[in-house]
């Protein structure tokens, strides 16, 4: 379990270092049960996560900052 | 009411609101005059014109797998109406064998795959919204389907987990009824504590350690987070092909589970009654007599066994609900009447009349006990009357009073203490029964209802009757 409870938390991570507008929904769908939905997405999910650890990646490196104005959010209806 | 099935629940009054439906602000139910309306808020009544022209929706509604619905019209607001075909009797997932459980996740899954195809999901994922014609399931919240906004996570998983996976994976895994676990919380059972109810040998079972241990790992690690994960992931790329590859793996998942095979004390019945074929080859055909003298809106078998006396009375009634304790039982009735074909009128439940279901939830109302969802015309009482008295202590004249007030005919057996049945309930306690005697259950019966037929049956040692409402 260590080295998939090493997986996730970096994931998260990685998720958190994005950022967006904010989503409503009467329903709580749960910060970790969404996390995990990346895990459970297939090979979808897989290269979802590869995206979002190259992106953190290159915030590492300093290659990209950590809240890009540059890339602002995808408009999204209200939910 | 346009179902001729249908049963008014007597607390009905025009234009009430169902004290059930008020989680969800963009859709509430409401009666009037037997009619089920549900009113759409503005962006709701928008989505149901966009549903209502997609193909998955109206294939469901052919099939029956969704509840038909018809638009009412608008509302001053922008909102607008629609109206809900009835259902016969509302059931709950703790009144549920296994099976209906199963077939509610399975419905649920089915319906989240094709919606995902045409752009559609379902916003939330509660059993409640399965009900059920017969045994074959029906969805009956359609404003739970909606357009899926670009990148949005599948919101419904958790509470897919939480009142649907974990409950089955609790009984399949652990062989615990689930029923009480739903029963005793609205919302189910939460990622980490169904991780403390699994062995460590468990988390080797399918599914068990992504969607329980990962999520109650993940759920712990970020509770109280305030950071919007959800537009994060919009950002990051989610689409919906991820949701579709869980929805596929989850249903290959639940297909796979299973109870497992413990006999029960009624489970064998039909094997192990006290009647020789004679005798229940007349007790057969005195309830066929009785249920064939009208046609029944809604009729109850109380401690149904099997069903066979449920299928007796059947072809004569909009809808038996056939209930006992013993989830064996039920389980085996719902997986013969789910094969039938036509569909037919009998929804098997698990319920201890000892312990029927309560009125529950918010207010007391959110979910409400048996006669609260629609009072039978006729019940079934066969072979219970020893196990409510004896067995449940419950004082005879309280039991018949109880059957008066729901105001149904009744086709009752009184089984006495000649029968051996009778005597093995005694062998091991006080007999403290002074009201349970043939004389008395008469006189009570006929206190307050009139008996309109009657047989011996077993050489006199039970009495099979049956009776209507006495006239007010």
């Amino acid at each position: 379990m260590s080295r998939s409870s090493i997986y996730l938390t970096c994931l998260m991570a990685a998720v958190l270092a994005a950022t967006a507008a904010p989503a409503h929904a009467y329903l709580d769908p749960g910060t970790g049960s969404m996390i995990l939905q990346v895990l459970l997405g297939g090979f979808a999910g897989v290269a979802l996560a590869g995206r979002l650890y190259w992106r953190r990646f290159l915030v590492l490196i300093g290659a990209r900052s950590e809240a890009p104005e540059a890339e602002p959010s995808k408009p999204r209806t209200e939910r | 009411m346009r179902d001729a099935a249908a049963a008014p629940a007597p607390e009905e009054a025009p234009g009430a609101p169902e004290p059930g439906s008020f989680r969800d602000r963009d859709g509430r139910v409401f009666y009037r005059e037997g009619r089920v309306l549900r009113s759409l808020s503005p962006r709701a009544y928008a989505d149901w014109q966009r549903l209502r022209g997609t193909r998955f929706f109206a294939r469901h509604v052919e099939a029956g797998t969704v509840v038909a619905t018809t638009d009412a019209g608008p509302l001053a607001d922008g909102g607008g109406l629609v109206e809900h075909a009835r259902i016969p009797f509302v059931s709950y997932p703790y009144e549920w064998p296994f099976g209906m459980l199963k077939d509610a996740a399975l419905l649920h899954l089915e319906l989240m795959r094709d919606a995902l195809a045409e752009g559609f999901v379902l916003k939330d994922a509660t059993p409640y919204n399965v009900q059920w014609r017969g045994a074959r399931p029906v969805f009956i919240d359609v404003p739970s389907f909606e357009p899926l906004a670009p990148g949005d996570p599948w919101v419904g998983y958790r509470q897919f987990c939480e009142l649907m996976l974990y409950p089955l994976m609790l009984q399949a895994y652990r062989g615990v009824d689930f029923r009480p676990w739903l029963r005793g919380r609205i919302d189910g059972i939460p990622a980490a504590e169904m991780q403390r109810l699994l062995s460590a040998r468990d988390r080797l079972r399918p599914g068990v350690l992504l969607h329980v241990v990962a999520q109650s790992l993940l759920q712990r690690r970020f509770a109280g987070d305030g950071r919007n994960v959800r537009g994060a992931l919009a950002d990051a790329g989610f689409d919906k092909g991820l949701i579709e590859s869980n929805v596929g793996k989850l249903a290959r998942l639940v297909r796979g589970l299973e109870p497992p095979r413990v006999a029960t004390e009624w489970s064998d019945y039909d094997r192990t009654h006290s009647y020789d074929a004679a005798g229940q080859a007349a007790k057969a055909d005195f309830v066929r007599r009785a249920a064939a003298s009208r046609r029944w809106r809604l009729a109850w078998d109380l401690g149904c066994n099997t069903g066979r006396f449920a299928e007796i009375v059947a072809p004569h009634a909009g809808c038996v609900v056939a209930m006992d304790a013993d989830w064996m039982a039920i389980e085996r009735l719902y997986a013969r009447e789910r094969e039938a074909t036509p569909p037919g009128v009998i929804l098997p439940l698990v319920i201890n009349l000892a312990d029927a279901s309560p009125s529950q939830g918010w207010r007391g109302a959110e979910r409400k006990d048996l006669a609260a969802r629609g009072t039978p015309d006729l019940t079934l009482c066969l072979a219970l009357v020893h196990h409510v008295v004896i067995t449940a202590n419950i004082p005879l004249a309280d039991f018949i009073d109880w059957l008066s007030s729901l105001g149904t005919a009744v086709v009752i057996e009184f089984v006495g203490r000649g029968d051996e049945m009778v005597q093995a309930l005694l062998a091991n306690r006080e007999d403290q029964y002074d009201d349970y005697t043939a004389e008395t259950f008469r006189a009570l019966l006929a206190a307050r209802f009139r008996i309109r037929d009657e047989l011996p049956l077993k050489d006199g040692r039970r009495t099979i009757f049956f009776a209507e409402p006495a006239p007010a």
